[in-house]
C-alpha cells in the first residue's frame, strides 16, 4: 500500500503533471526529505510537522534515506518507485499557503520580541536586542540594518546589492540569514509582493545560498509560507490571546534548529520596520 | 593550522549541524572551528576568522564543511572523527520502518533477502512468487486464488532451485525461530515440522511447547500440496530438508489425508529419513503409516504428545483423554446436560480455524452421522449459502472459508461475524453445545476473546431467558508467550461462562460427552 499524503501544498500539486515526470531525491533528513523535479522541489515531511509551501505531509513516517535507490517519478497522483507507488497524493488536502492581504497591526511586533527575549542564544535572535553573540550575527548585524533601510529606500538597485551581502549566512542546513530574510518578506505589505519586489529580493538571494534554503526563499518572494507561519500571522491580525499567540509562535519557533527563531527575528524586523514606515516606501511619501 | 573537511553535496539537518559545530570546538587541539553549509557569505566569514584552508575556494553552497584551526593534524582527525560518530548516531537514531514499493527496491536496500511472504490479490500472486524465485528468494504465498497449474508450476520451479515455495494459501511458518504470517511464540527445540494445514500447524506447535518440547523449524507448505495435481512437490522438498537439518530430532508431518499414491510417496520418504516421524493425516487411516515403522497420531494433539514423547526419547503413548480425567469430564459434562430443556439435541461448531473445525468434525462424525457445514465431510451435507442459511442439526461452520471471507478479513483478524453468530445461535431452541476455537498469536486480533466473551453472555442469557442451558465449549490455540496470553485468553472466555478446555480435541471430546447425554 502507498503511503497517503495527508496535506499538500496546492500550488506544487496544480505545477505536477498528469504524467509522472522523473524525479530525483536531492537530499534526506530524519523528518524529511527533497525531491528534484521538472516542477523544482518538492519535500516530503514526516507526520506532525506543519505544511511548508512545495510539500506534503505524509501519514506515517518513512527512512527518506532509501529513496535514493530508486527510480522516482513524480505526478498529481503521487510519487512512483522503479514504477510501483509509494507516495499517493489522491486523497491530501490541498492547501492553498497564501496569506490574505492583512497584516499584522502596530504593536504585534512586541509580542515576538517579548516571545524572542527567552531564546536571545538562538541564531540571529541576539540582533534584535542589540547584541551579536556569535560570529554570524556580528558579521551579518550592520548588513541587514543596511538590507532594511535599502528595501525602504525603494531603490531596487541597492536593495539587491544589499541582499547579497546577506544571503547563505549563518549555521544550519538553511543559513540564518535566509531564514531571517524569509521572515522579512512575510512582513512586508503586500505591494512589495504585487510590484515583483519581494521576488526579486528572494531569486537575488536564492542565486546566493544552496538549493534548500534557495527553494524555500523563492517561495516567499512568490508570498508562500508555511501553514504556522500563516496561522501566526493570521492569529495576529485578529488580536488572538496571549495563549493562542503564544502556541503559534512556539509552532513557528520549533522548526529546524535555529530557522524558526531567526524567521521570528526577521518577521519582527519585518514589523517593525513596515509599521514604523507606514508601510510606504521611501519614494511613496 | 588551518583544515578543513568538505563533504560534497550533502546535506545535514539544522540540528545535527548544531551540535557538530558546539561538538567539534570541544575536541582536545581545537582552537577554532567553524561548520555549515559553503555559501560565499560562509566562506567569507570563514576568511575573516582565518579558518579558511588550502582549496577552500572550492567549496560551494551545496557543500558540508569543517573549517578548523588546530594544533596538529591528529586533533583534526579526532574533530572529523568526532562529527561522523554524530553523524552516524543520528543516523541510527533515525532509522524507522521502511517498505520497499517493489522486489528490486527491496533487493537494493539489502542484496541478501533470502525469504518472501507474499500477501498479494490471487491474480497477480504467481508472478510475484515467480520473481522471487528468479531472484533465489525462498517464499511464502499467504494469497490464495492462485490456479492449480499456477502452483504446480511455481513449486516445480523452486524445487529445481532447492528453495522454499510455501503456500498458495499457507499462513503459518516458524523459520530460524522467526514467526510468519499466523504463528505463536514457541520455545526453540528439536522437532520439525511441516504441515500442509495453518491452525493445525499452530495446534500442534502451540501443544508442543505446552508439554515442554520445541520447535526447530514449521514449513508450511499450503492446503493442496498433497493433492494428484501438485504431488506433494513441496511436501517432499521440506521433509528433506527436515531429514537433512541436524537441529531437527523429531519430524511431525501433519495434512488431510493425501491421495492415496501421493501419501504412500510421502510416507516411504518419511520412513527412509532415520529419524522418529509422527503422521498426522487428520482422520486418515493409521495402517498405512505404521506400517513402514512410522507413528500415527489420531488427532492434533496427539500428534503434540507423541512428537514430545520421541524428543524426549520416551516411547509415545497415544493421548485421547482428558487432562482433566475422564471422571470428572463426565461428571462436568452430565452437569451440563441435566440443565438442558428436552429441545436441546444439536452441537454448534463455529471456527475461526479451518483445520481445527475440521478435526472436530472428524472426531465427531463417526457418533452423530451427519454433520452440516461449509467445508462437509461429506458432499451430501454441505450447507449452501452458510453465511445466511440458519444451522440445521449439528452444523459446524468455517468462518475462514470463502463463504465467509469475501470482502471482509479473515476471522483470526477480525472475529466480529463468528460473534455475531454465536448470539444468532443461542435462539434455536435445539442448540444444546455450541462449540468454539479462539486462536491468538501474531497475525491474530489483538483480543480476540474480549469479542468472543461478549457473545458467550449474550448467548447464555438469551437461551436462559427462554428457559434453556446453552453449553459453550472453548479451546485457546496459543502459548503463554504470545502477545495475547494463553491462560488471559482462557480466563476471559471462563468468566464469560464458557467451559474451556486446553485443546481443540478435548473439548470436542468434552461435547461429545455432553451430547451422549442429551
Amino acid at each position: 500500500m502507498p503511503v497517503r499524503a495527508i496535506k499538500i501544498c496546492a500550488s506544487l500539486w496544480s505545477s505536477l503533471d498528469q504524467e509522472p515526470g522523473p524525479a530525483s531525491l536531492h537530499s534526506a533528513f530524519q523528518h524529511a526529505a527533497n525531491l528534484s523535479a521538472g516542477a523544482g522541489m518538492l519535500t516530503l515531511l514526516s507526520p506532525g510537522k506543519g505544511l511548508q509551501p512545495g510539500s506534503a505531509v505524509l501519514e506515517r513516517a518513512m527512512d527518506f534515506s532509501r529513496l535514493g535507490a530508486y527510480s522516482l517519478t513524480i505526478g498529481r497522483d503521487g510519487i512512483f518507485a522503479d514504477g510501483a507507488k509509494l507516495i499517493s497524493f489522491q486523497q491530501a488536502q490541498r492547501m492553498e499557503l497564501r496569506p490574505g492581504e492583512a497584516l499584522p497591526p502596530p504593536g504585534s511586533e512586541s509580542f515576538i520580541l517579548n516571545f524572542l527575549s527567552g531564546r536571545r542564544g538562538t541564531g540571529l535572535v541576539c540582533l534584535a536586542f542589540q547584541e551579536a553573540d556569535n560570529p554570524w550575527a556580528e558579521f551579518l548585524s550592520h548588513r541587514l540594518l543596511a538590507f532594511r533601510r535599502a528595501v525602504w529606500s525603494g531603490e531596487a538597485g541597492s536593495a539587491c546589492y544589499a541582499v547579497r551581502r546577506i544571503a547563505g549566512c549563518g549555521p544550519g542546513l538553511t543559513p540564518s540569514s535566509d531564514d531571517w530574510l524569509c521572515g522579512y518578506l512575510a512582513a512586508l505589505p503586500p505591494a512589495f509582493r504585487r510590484d515583483g519586489t519581494a521576488a526579486l529580493l528572494a531569486e537575488t538571494a536564492a542565486a546566493a545560498t544552496n538549493d534548500i534554503s534557495a527553494n524555500l526563499l523563492r517561495w516567499a518572494g512568490k508570498g508562500y509560507f508555511s501553514e504556522d507561519i500563516l496561522a501566526l500571522k493570521r492569529c495576529l491580525c485578529r488580536g488572538g490571546g496571549e495563549a493562542e499567540r503564544l502556541t503559534a509562535m512556539e509552532r513557528v519557533a520549533s522548526f529546524g534548529s535555529s530557522s524558526g527563531c531567526d524567521f521570528l527575528t526577521g518577521f519582527y524586523f519585518g514589523l517593525l520596520d513596515t509599521n514604523s514606515t507606514g508601510g510606504k516606501r521611501l519614494e511613496e511619501t | 593550522m588551518k583544515k578543513l573537511e568538505v563533504r560534497k553535496n550533502t546535506y545535514y539537518d539544522s540540528v545535527t549541524l548544531m551540535i557538530i559545530s558546539k561538538e567539534v570546538k570541544t575536541v582536545d587541539g581545537v582552537n577554532e572551528a567553524l561548520v555549515g553549509m559553503g555559501t560565499d557569505l560562509n566562506q567569507e566569514l570563514v576568511k575573516n576568522l582565518h579558518l579558511a584552508a588550502p582549496g577552500f575556494e572550492e567549496v560551494t553552497a551545496n557543500d558540508f564543511f569543517v573549517a578548523a584551526d588546530c594544533d596538529s593534524d591528529e586533533a583534526f582527525a579526532a574533530a572529523v572523527a568526532k562529527v561522523d560518530e554524530l553523524l552516524s548516531k543520528k543516523a541510527s537514531k533515525g532509522k524507522s520502518d521502511y517498505f520497499p514499493p517493489t522486489l528490486e527496491g527491496a533487493l537494493k536496500v539489502n542484496p541478501d533477502l533470502n525469504m518472501a511472504i507474499i500477501s498479494v490479490p490471487g491474480r497477480h500472486a504467481a508472478g510475484v512468487a515467480q520473481n522471487c524465485l528468479d531472484h533465489n528468494i525462498n517464499v511464502m504465498l499467504f494469497s490464495d486464488n492462485v490456479t492449480i497449474e499456477e502452483e504446480k508450476e511455481l513449486k516445480e520451479n523452486a524445487a529445481a532451485k532447492e528453495l522454499l515455495m510455501m503456500g498458495p494459501d499457507c499462513g503459518t511458518a516458524i523459520i530460524n525461530h522467526v514467526p510468519l504470517a499466523f504463528a505463536n511464540v514457541v520455545k526453540s527445540g528439536d522437532i520439525g515440522m511441516v504441515c500442509a494445514s495453518g491452525t493445525g500447524a499452530q495446534e500442534v506447535s502451540c501443544i508442543i511447547d505446552q508439554l515442554g518440547g520445541g520447535i526447530s523449524q514449521l514449513l508450511g507448505t499450503g492446503g493442496r500440496d498433497l493433492r494428484r495435481e501438485i504431488g506433494g512437490i513441496m511436501m517432499k522438498l521440506c521433509l528433506d530438508a527436515l531429514i537433512n537439518d541436524p537441529k531437527t530430532k523429531v519430524i511431525a508431518m501433519v495434512s488431510k489425508p493425501p491421495a492415496p499414491e501421493i501419501a504412500a510417496q510421502i510416507l516411504d520418504q518419511a520412513a527412509a529419513g532415520g529419524k522418529p516421524v509422527v503422521v498426522c493425516f487428520i482422520g486418515g487411516d493409521p495402517t498405512e503409516i505404521e506400517k513402514r515403522g512410522l507413528v500415527a497420531a489420531c488427532s492434533l494433539e496427539d500428534c503434540a504428545h507423541k512428537a514430545v514423547a520421541l524428543s524426549k526419547g520416551e516411547t509415545p503413548e497415544t493421548f485421547d483423554t482428558f487432562s482433566m480425567g475422564v471422571q470428572q469430564a463426565e461428571q462436568m459434562a452430565a452437569a451440563e446436560a441435566a440443565k438442558m430443556a428436552p429441545t436441546q439435541k444439536y452441537i454448534r461448531g463455529l471456527y475461526t480455524g479451518g483445520t481445527l473445525c475440521d478435526e472436530a468434525m472428524k472426531l465427531l462424525i463417526g457418533e452423530l452421522g451427519h454433520i452440516q457445514s461449509n467445508i462437509p465431510l461429506n458432499p451430501e451435507d454441505n450447507l449452501e449459502n452458510a453465511r445466511t442459511a440458519p444451522s440445521v442439526r449439528h452444523t459446524f461452520l468455517d468462518f475462514g472459508d470463502d463463504a465467509f471471507t469475501v470482502g471482509r478479513p479473515h476471522p483470526m483478524i477480525d472475529p466480529s461475524l463468528r460473534a455475531e453468530r454465536v448470539v444468532q445461535e443461542a435462539s434455536d431452541p435445539e442448540a444444546a453445545v455450541i462449540l468454539v476455537d479462539c486462536v491468538i498469536g501474531y497475525g491474530s486480533h489483538e483480543d480476540p476473546a474480549a469479542d468472543l466473551a461478549d457473545a458467550i453472555r449474550a448467548a447464555k442469557a438469551e437461551a436462559s431467558k427462554n428457559g434453556r442451558h446453552l453449553a459453550v465449549v472453548a479451546s485457546v490455540c496459543g502459548t503463554e508467550g504470545d502477545p495475547q496470553s494463553r491462560s488471559a485468553t482462557q480466563m476471559k472466555l471462563a468468566d464469560a461462562g464458557a467451559i474451556v478446555l486446553p485443546t481443540n480435541a478435548q473439548a470436542t471430546r468434552f461435547a461429545q460427552l455432553i451430547l451422549r447425554r442429551l
